[in-house]
């Protein structure tokens, strides 16, 4: 899903969990305060594994106690394809039929539910999803919550539910759903988190076949998912199982306003039938299409997948190409033609380029759906093999790349939600955040510096605009936390896209940007079609570019770390040309004097503040207009460096070349001596805006 | 001494000197403006030895930053700019006025005669001035009010957007008519020496007798303006501002383009002139121009009927 309007963008600002396990998790690296629960958000971290903690550097301040476990090393064997896996284990299938009303908006559904117990504990339950009551009214969860600052329109001018009809299981003889929960745990009012007992535990790799039923209205289109006049966005629309973890414990969670979805992986074969002349765009291939009595029902099937959406609408235009064996459709409202191809276009470019770096796409198709207009809260949205996109008809003349930026980054998600499965309600950086920065990455590489924008000849990059959206939230904010805990939208999406995005940014920036795309495509390689959490992240980045680097992430998303540059107090004083040289812990040797010119020596204050702990580049200009560049690696919170040249020294500068962006404060990253120098061009600019006003007003 | 122009020799390029008056105020006042933005991005980024050349700088790090610390601001700035910016828009009456009154004039022109003949008629063009700007404030919003409203039960695009677009193409044309109105208003108001009322019923006449010639004279002057100022713009913003050298071309690039633009203005001021002041009172002019001189002996003249004096 893309990042808030800044917005805008905004924008616009990413571990599955087990009871027991997270809280064991939590209070061990002392990582993340304890949420204040919601009623049945029942969550628990997955099991860290691998080696402790490593020691402290050499030299470094002493060191916490770290908030991260490293895991067992992945290896260069996932650098590139070979050894990527080719398919996921099928936990969860779904063989489904769903008859869409678009004049009612209500769906009717049955099918089968194919789950296997693939933990290693018995089950006594089941967990099932039933996303759509979040808009059954206002008193539920996900509507008593209101979260602004984030995506999501006003009032609902029509509610929406799902309701079971029929849960049988084959295998122990009998209807479930009668004994099932029916609301929330501990949640009167909200139906969307349901535990089904189970009459005999299931045991390990055994199998439960469940007949399901079930009866949906769509709501209004307010979140993602409803209908707007014909036009129909379906996502979560059937019952879905809540993911099981490997130690037994279900994932399973109320519907948050914030929250978005998790769940096993496994095959989709869903017949969707609508009135002829609705076109449908959905997750998979077409396999089949039947017509009759005015209806066409259309059967998509798709392996290796763990959801499934659509949309259907009357007044959609296609095109179709083809890219390295990817069958690439794209429905979009007319008019739209020019977006349409921009979009394309920049889904052949995402295919090619974050294949490369994350993994080669494993499926068939890719469908895009540009929204009409009047529809945009369902455009800017991840799933399996169909992505959601939005912008203005204009907006391929605009000079702004939102459309290619919004159609990146859900293509994007197909890596960072779609194949790497992380917990979306636990840990949405992981899939968010991650997938903001592979955004960047990838724009940066086609588009340079103009990225987000190249509006009367200005290049703007969509590392800046992360890079503000996160200076929106506190800088010691959290940024690893369920998405229940953020209390504002505002800071969910300035936290899980912006600083995340600006984070790992930061790492490329400041120790290489092809050793940190190397860093997540092996994370990318080694769990693709797996469930990771923030620890398989962190340690990729730990086995591929260093601790250092580690450290910095670490710090900066899960321990609330902030950094801030300061240089300050630059002095400098003519010496005797035979005077002693300075020690040997000095730094720079200095630009030489010529025989008989004078020779300054002076120093700087360099400080860090904050615990992120990145190394950077200093700048000490004489005052010829020399400068000597000296690299600090900041362990130290305040360092004095020393300076020698053939000029009185003149100013100081951290980090000239900005490459950690996520210094908060960039005003006190330089210091000159003397006289500082005015905003002769921005006057110059100023003036000549205003004269350009003047057209306007002046006689 | 000055004497009175037949209205079809009424051109700009005899007055450069006032046309220069119009552009020097018209700089004077954009200083005006720009120097409290100037000053507060200074205290930004004067402690980089780089300046505001860290706004120039690809990817626009330093130029979001300087925005988003002036995000808190910005209404206070755009209240002080726009209240300067009227007032400047006021100040520029009389410059306005000068030149409207040497524009209708032959020989050497006094600055006492200048600054009198403005001075009559500055109440006139302000007032001019301010119904002006209510008359074009709301023609704009009602013709965009209007085109909003059908927009709002139209949903099919682009029809929705073409519909906005000539909404606003259609708003802006009126407020170009009026504002072609008000010009030609000023100049009966200074050139033929009129009053409030007999200014706007003398532009209304004028404009009502020939409106596609006097709109194709004020829209191909505009629209050259306009194309003289985006080509300074492009041209500026290829050269760049990296160097002092850089700095200079490019202020000397946009001023050349406003100067273009001002000449421009003063052309079509003198277009208006032309239509508005009568030919066939040119003679009687002078001697009413030589009435109107503080001297007692050009009164004394008038009384007698002796030949017309030019006015110094």
């Amino acid at each position: 899903m893309r990042r808030t309007a800044l917005a805008r963008n905004a924008s616009g600002l990413a571990l599955a969990g087990l009871g027991v396990a997270l809280a064991s998790w939590a209070l061990h690296h002392g990582a993340v305060a304890p949420a204040a629960a919601q009623p049945g958000d029942a969550t628990a971290a997955a099991p860290s594994t691998g080696a402790p903690a490593p020691s402290p550097q050499p030299g470094a301040p002493a060191a916490r106690a770290a908030s991260w476990r490293r895991p067992p090393p992945i290896g260069e064997r996932f650098d590139d394809d070979a050894a990527l896996p080719l398919h996921a284990d099928p936990v969860a299938s779904y063989e489904l039929s769903v008859r869409l009303d678009p004049r009612s908006h209500d769906l009717v559904g049955s099918g089968i539910i194919r789950w296997r117990n693939a933990s290693s504990i018995a089950q006594r339950e089941l967990w099932l999803h039933l996303y759509l009551n979040a808009f059954k009214n206002e008193r539920t969860v996900f509507l008593r919550n209101p979260r602004g600052g984030f995506r999501g329109s006003s009032a609902l001018s029509d509610w929406g539910r799902v309701e079971v009809e029929r849960l049988f299981a084959r295998e122990l003889g009998v209807d479930l759903w009668p004994v099932a929960a029916r609301t929330s745990p501990g949640d009167a009012e909200d139906e969307t988190d349901i535990a089904v007992p189970l009459p005999q535990p299931v045991a390990p790799g055994a199998s439960l076949t469940l007949e399901v039923a079930w009866r949906a209205h769509l709501p209004s289109l307010t979140l993602r998912t409803g209908h707007w006049g014909a036009f129909h966005m379906v996502g979560q629309w059937f019952p879905k199982l809540a993911r099981l973890e490997q130690d037994g414990s279900w994932s399973h969670f109320p519907f948050h306003p914030l929250s978005e979805f998790y769940a096993d992986f496994g095959r989709y074969d869903v017949t969707v039938d609508v009135p002829d002349g609705v076109k449908v765009a959905a997750t998979g291939a077409v396999a089949g299409e039947t017509r009759a009595e005015g209806r066409v029902a259309t059967r998509f099937v798709q392996d290796d997948v763990h959801d499934f959406a659509f949309a259907a609408w009357d007044g959609f235009a296609v095109q179709r190409t083809e890219h390295e064996g990817v069958v690439i459709a794209c429905y979009y409202p007319p008019g739209f033609e020019r977006a349409a191809e921009v979009e394309i276009d920049t889904v052949k470019f995402g295919l090619s380029y974050l294949g490369r770096a994350f993994g080669r796409y494993p499926y068939g198709t890719l469908t895009v759906v540009h929204p009409p207009p009047g529809a945009e809260e369902a455009g800017g949205m991840e799933y399996p093999t169909l992505i959601t996109t939005g912008g203005a008809w204009t907006a391929p003349w605009s000079g702004i790349r939102s459309i290619e930026n919004v159609t990146i980054h859900e293509l994007g998600h197909q890596w960072f939600y779609g194949l790497v499965a992380t917990n979306e309600h636990l840990f949405p950086f992981l899939d968010e955040g991650v997938n903001s920065w592979a955004e960047l990455d990838s724009m940066g590489a086609r588009y340079a510096e103009a990225s987000a924008s190249s509006l009367l000849g200005v290049p703007i990059g969509l590392p800046t605009l992360f890079r503000v959206s996160q200076l929106r939230a506190d800088r010691s904010a959290v940024t690893a936390r369920s998405s229940a805990e953020f209390s504002r939208g505002v800071d969910y999406g300035a936290l899980v896209y912006g600083r995340t995005a600006t984070a790992l940014a930061t790492v490329g920036n400041v120790w290489g940007h092809d050793a940190l795309r190397r860093a997540v495509g092996r994370y990318a390689r080694r769990y693709r079609f797996e469930h990771p959490g923030p620890d398989a992240l962190l340690g990729a980045v730990d086995e591929v570019i260093g601790p250092d680097a580690a450290a910095a992430l670490a710090s900066s998303l899960l321990e609330g770390g902030f950094v801030d540059f300061v240089a300050a107090d630059p002095t400098s004083a003519p010496v005797a040309a035979d005077a002693a040289p300075v020690g040997a812990d000095a730094g720079p040797p200095g630009a030489a004097a010529a025989p008989g010119a004078p020779l300054h020596r002076g120093q700087v204050l360099v400080r860090r503040l904050g615990t992120v702990v990145v190394p950077v580049d200093v700048d000490l200009w004489g005052e010829d207009g020399s400068v000597q560049r000296v690299r600090w690696d900041a362990r130290d919170g305040e360092r004095r460096l020393p300076y020698q040249g053939s000029s009185a020294l003149a100013a100081v500068v951290v980090d000239p070349e900005h490459r950690v962006l996520l210094d908060g404060d960039l005003t006190n990253n330089a210091a000159v001596v003397g006289r500082r120098v005015p905003a002769w061009r921005t006057f110059e600019a100023a003036i000549f805006a205003a004269e350009l006003g003047a057209l306007f007003v002046s006689p | 001494m000055s004497v009175a122009l037949e209205p079809s020799a009424i051109r700009a390029r005899r007055r450069p000197g006032l046309v220069a008056i119009l552009y020097l105020h018209r700089l004077v006042a954009s200083v005006v403006v720009a120097a409290p933005v100037a000053a507060t991005v200074s205290l930004i980024v004067s402690r980089d030895p780089r300046g505001d050349l860290l706004l120039w700088q690809p990817g626009g790090v330093w130029l979001l930053e300087v925005a988003r610390l002036l995000r808190t601001s910005a209404m206070a700035f755009a209240a002080v700019g726009g209240v300067a910016a009227l007032l400047a828009a006021a100040v520029g009456l009389v410059p306005l006025a000068v030149l409207l009154a040497g524009l209708g004039r032959r020989g050497p022109l006094s600055l006492a005669w200048l600054l009198g003949r403005a001075g009559a008629h500055l109440g006139t063009l302000a007032t001019l001035f301010g119904l002006a700007l209510a008359a074009q404030g709301l023609v704009l919003a009602i013709v965009v009010l209007a085109t909003e409203s059908v927009a709002m039960t139209m949903q099919a695009r682009p029809a929705v957007d073409v519909l906005r677009a000539v909404g606003w193409a259609l708003a802006l044309a009126l407020v170009a008519a009026a504002g072609v109105v008000h010009d030609l208003a000023r100049a009966a108001a200074v050139g033929a020496d009129c009053d409030l009322y007999a200014a706007l019923t003398r532009a209304v006449d004028v404009a009502a007798a020939a409106p596609v010639r006097l709109l194709a004279a004020y829209a191909w002057r505009g629209a050259l303006s306009l194309c003289a100022l985006a080509l300074a713009a492009w041209l500026a913003a290829r050269v760049g501002v990296a160097t002092r050298g850089a700095l200079v071309t490019t202020a000397v690039v946009h001023q050349a383009g406003v100067v273009l633009a001002v000449a421009l203005r003063a052309s079509w001021l003198a277009a208006a002139l032309r239509a508005v002041v009568p030919a066939a009172a040119s003679a009687d002019r002078d001697e009413v121009d030589g009435l109107a001189a503080p001297s007692g002996d050009l009164a004394e003249q008038a009384e007698g009927r002796g030949p017309p004096r030019p006015v110094a």
